[in-house]
C-alpha cells in the first residue's frame, strides 16, 4: 500500500515537473515565428530615389542641418527640436510644436526609413520629400527653399561642403541677379509671389538645390536605427539555447496573445519592426479633420518632388510603391499607416494624433471593438481580459 | 593505366553530383507557384503562376494563362481585384494585368499582401464580340 502511494505520488509528481518545462518550452516553429520579428531579420534600407544615401560627406552634412535652428522663419526650430535625440527622437508631446501646434504626434525617426511612406498618411514617397515638406510647412519651421538657398550662399562652411558633395557651385548670382531673399511655393502670399516671379529654369536650378538638401538630412535620418531590445535577446538566446528567462511569465503571456487572432495585433504589426507599412483604418481617423490616406492619394501622386519626379534619381521601373499605388479611396478613409511597435517604451504619447498617454489606453481602445464597430474598420471584435491587455503592454515595453 | 581510369571515373562522378546539388540548389531558389482553376460559368480555365508562393511584404510578379477547352486566348480585357474577404478589405495596392504577346501570357504587375491569413484574387474577363464575360477566383492562405 505504501509503495502504491509512493508510486501515485511519484507519477503524480513528474506530470507536474514535465507540464511546468513544457509550459515554457517553445517549439522549432514558435522560434522561428518569434525570430522573424527580431531586428537581424531587418533589410538595409534602400531608396533608389536618393543616390546619395551611403554617401558620407552627404550624411555629415545632413547630420549638421538636422539642428541648425537658422532653418526656420524664427531662428528657433530645427528638426532636433520636435525629434530630440535623447527621446528616441520624438517630443513625448500629445501633438507636435513647431511654429505653431500641429495637428499630429511627432513620430520616432528611429528606424523610419524603413517605410515606404512618409507622415502618418503617407502623403509622402520618401524621406526626403517629407523633410523638404516640414521645413516649408507653416506650422513647422515655416522656411522657403530661396531663404536656405540664400543661408548657404552666406554660409562659408556650408558652401563649401555644398559645393564639393554635390559638384555644383553656388554664388550669388548663379540663379539670379537679384534673388528675392524669401520665396517658394507653399509660402506667405509676398513668398509666393516672389516664387512666380523666377522663371522655370530658375525655380527649376532652387529646386535641385532644395533636393539635395532633402537628400542629405534624409540620408543622415537613414543611418538613425535602434539597438536590440530585450526582446531581441530572448529571441536570440532561444534560437541558441531553446530557452531564455529574458522575458517574464507575462510578457511570454503577452506575446502569444500578440500573435494570436484573439488579439489580431500581429496582422498588421508584423515583422523586424512590427509592421506592415500599410494602411489601415482602426477608426481613429475623423472626418473634414484628418481622414487619413484617402486624402493624400492624388497629392502624392501628383507630388512636385515624388520619385517619379524630376528630382528623383531613381528609374520609373524603381518607383514601384508609388506605380501601384491602392487608388481606393474608399478603402482608405480614415486610414493610417502601421506605426513601428519598437521603442514603445520611449515614445508616448501614441498614434498619428497622440490620443492616447499610455499602452493601456490604446489598448482600452483596442478592446472597444466590438461585433458592430468591427464591421466599420479594418479590425475584428476584440475582447480581451484587463490581465491579458496588461501582459500585451508588458509585452510592447521590451521591443 | 586502370589507376587513371578510376581518377577519371571519381573524377566524372563528382562533377556529375555537383551538377546535380546546383540544380537542386537552383531548383530552389526559383520555387515557383501555380494555382488552376476553372472560371465561374466554366468558359474558361486559367493558370496563375508566380515566382514563388504569395508572402508578405514585397512585390510577386505573376502571369496568368487564360484558356477556353485548353486553347490559350490572347488580348482579353482582363481585370483584377483582391483581397481578404474575412477582414472584409482589399488588396494594399492597385495591380495591373496585360497581354505579353512574347511571353504569350498576361502579365501582372503590382501585386503585394499586407497580412498572415486568406486571401482572394478574382480576374474579371470582361465581354467582348468574341469573348462572353466570366469570373475567376483563386482563394489562398498566407501563413
Ligand atoms: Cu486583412
Amino acid at each position: 500500500m505504501i509503495k502504491y502511494s509512493f508510486n501515485l505520488i511519484f507519477t503524480l509528481f513528474s506530470i507536474l515537473i514535465v507540464s511546468s518545462i513544457s509550459a515554457n518550452s517553445w517549439s522549432d516553429k514558435d522560434i522561428q515565428q518569434i525570430s522573424a520579428f527580431t531586428l537581424k531579420k531587418l533589410q538595409p534600407v534602400k531608396d533608389p530615389s536618393n543616390k546619395y544615401l551611403l554617401d558620407k560627406n552627404v550624411i555629415s552634412l545632413g547630420e549638421k542641418l538636422f539642428s541648425d535652428t537658422r532653418l526656420s522663419s524664427n531662428k528657433k526650430i530645427s528638426c532636433a527640436s520636435c525629434h530630440i535625440k535623447e527621446k528616441s527622437f520624438t517630443d513625448n508631446h500629445n501633438l507636435a510644436v513647431g511654429l505653431q501646434k500641429g495637428f499630429r504626434n511627432t513620430p520616432t525617426l528611429l528606424n523610419s526609413a524603413h517605410h515606404n511612406w512618409f507622415f502618418a498618411d503617407g502623403s509622402k514617397d520618401s524621406l526626403w520629400a517629407q523633410v523638404l515638406s516640414s521645413i516649408e510647412n507653416p506650422a513647422e519651421q515655416n522656411f522657403t527653399r530661396v531663404e536656405l538657398f540664400n543661408l548657404f550662399i552666406n554660409d562659408n562652411t556650408y558652401k563649401t561642403l555644398y559645393e564639393s558633395v554635390f559638384k555644383q557651385s553656388l554664388t550669388k548670382t548663379s540663379i539670379a541677379t537679384n534673388l528675392p531673399a524669401k520665396a517658394g511655393p507653399n509660402a506667405d502670399l509676398q513668398g509666393l509671389i516672389e516664387w512666380k516671379k523666377l522663371n522655370s529654369n530658375q525655380r527649376d536650378r532652387i529646386n535641385l538645390f532644395f533636393t539635395n538638401i532633402g537628400k542629405s538630412i534624409a540620408s543622415y535620418v537613414t543611418t538613425l536605427e535602434s539597438k536590440e531590445s530585450r526582446f531581441d535577446k530572448f529571441a536570440y538566446e532561444l534560437s541558441v539555447t531553446g530557452r531564455s528567462s529574458l522575458l517574464n511569465k507575462s510578457e511570454i503571456n503577452g506575446y502569444k496573445l500578440f500573435i494570436d487572432q484573439k488579439s489580431g495585433c500581429s496582422n498588421c504589426h508584423s515583422g523586424p519592426l512590427f509592421t506592415n507599412k500599410e494602411f489601415h483604418n482602426i477608426g481613429t481617423g475623423i472626418l473634414a479633420h484628418d481622414n487619413g490616406r484617402s486624402e493624400v492619394i492624388n497629392a502624392v501622386i501628383h507630388d512636385e518632388f515624388n520619385c517619379l519626379s524630376k528630382y528623383s534619381d531613381a528609374k520609373k521601373e524603381e518607383c514601384v510603391e508609388l506605380n501601384y499605388i491602392n487608388r481606393n479611396k474608399h478603402g482608405l478613409s480614415g486610414a493610417f499607416k502601421t506605426p513601428s511597435l519598437r521603442n514603445l517604451s520611449k515614445t508616448a504619447p501614441y498614434i498619428h494624433d497622440g490620443r492616447f498617454n499610455n499602452l493601456e489606453e490604446v489598448l482600452r481602445y483596442y478592446n472597444s471593438i466590438d461585433e458592430k464597430r468591427a464591421l466599420e474598420v479594418d479590425l475584428p471584435p476584440i475582447s480581451l481580459t484587463v490581465k491579458e491587455q496588461q501582459d500585451i503592454v508588458n509585452f510592447l515595453l521590451t521591443l | 593505366m586502370y589507376f587513371s581510369d578510376l581518377r577519371t571515373m571519381i573524377k566524372s562522378i563528382l562533377i556529375f553530383g555537383l551538377l546535380l546539388y546546383f540544380q537542386f540548389l537552383y531548383a530552389n531558389n526559383t520555387a515557383s507557384w501555380k494555382k488552376s482553376q476553372v472560371s465561374e460559368n466554366e468558359h474558361y480555365s486559367v493558370d496563375l503562376l508566380c515566382k514563388h508562393p504569395p508572402t508578405l511584404g514585397g512585390f510577386l510578379p505573376c502571369s496568368l494563362v487564360l484558356s477556353d477547352n485548353s486553347n490559350p486566348i490572347s488580348n482579353a480585357i482582363i481585370k483584377i481585384e483582391g483581397g481578404m474577404p474575412e477582414h472584409h478589405h482589399g488588396l494594399p495596392t492597385s495591380p495591373t494585368i496585360s497581354w505579353d504577346s512574347e511571353k504569350k501570357a498576361y502579365i501582372i504587375k503590382g501585386l503585394k499582401f499586407s497580412m498572415p491569413g486568406a486571401w482572394q484574387l478574382k480576374f474579371l474577363i470582361e465581354k467582348t464580340k468574341k469573348l462572353p464575360r466570366d469570373i475567376v477566383t483563386i482563394n489562398f492562405v498566407i501563413d
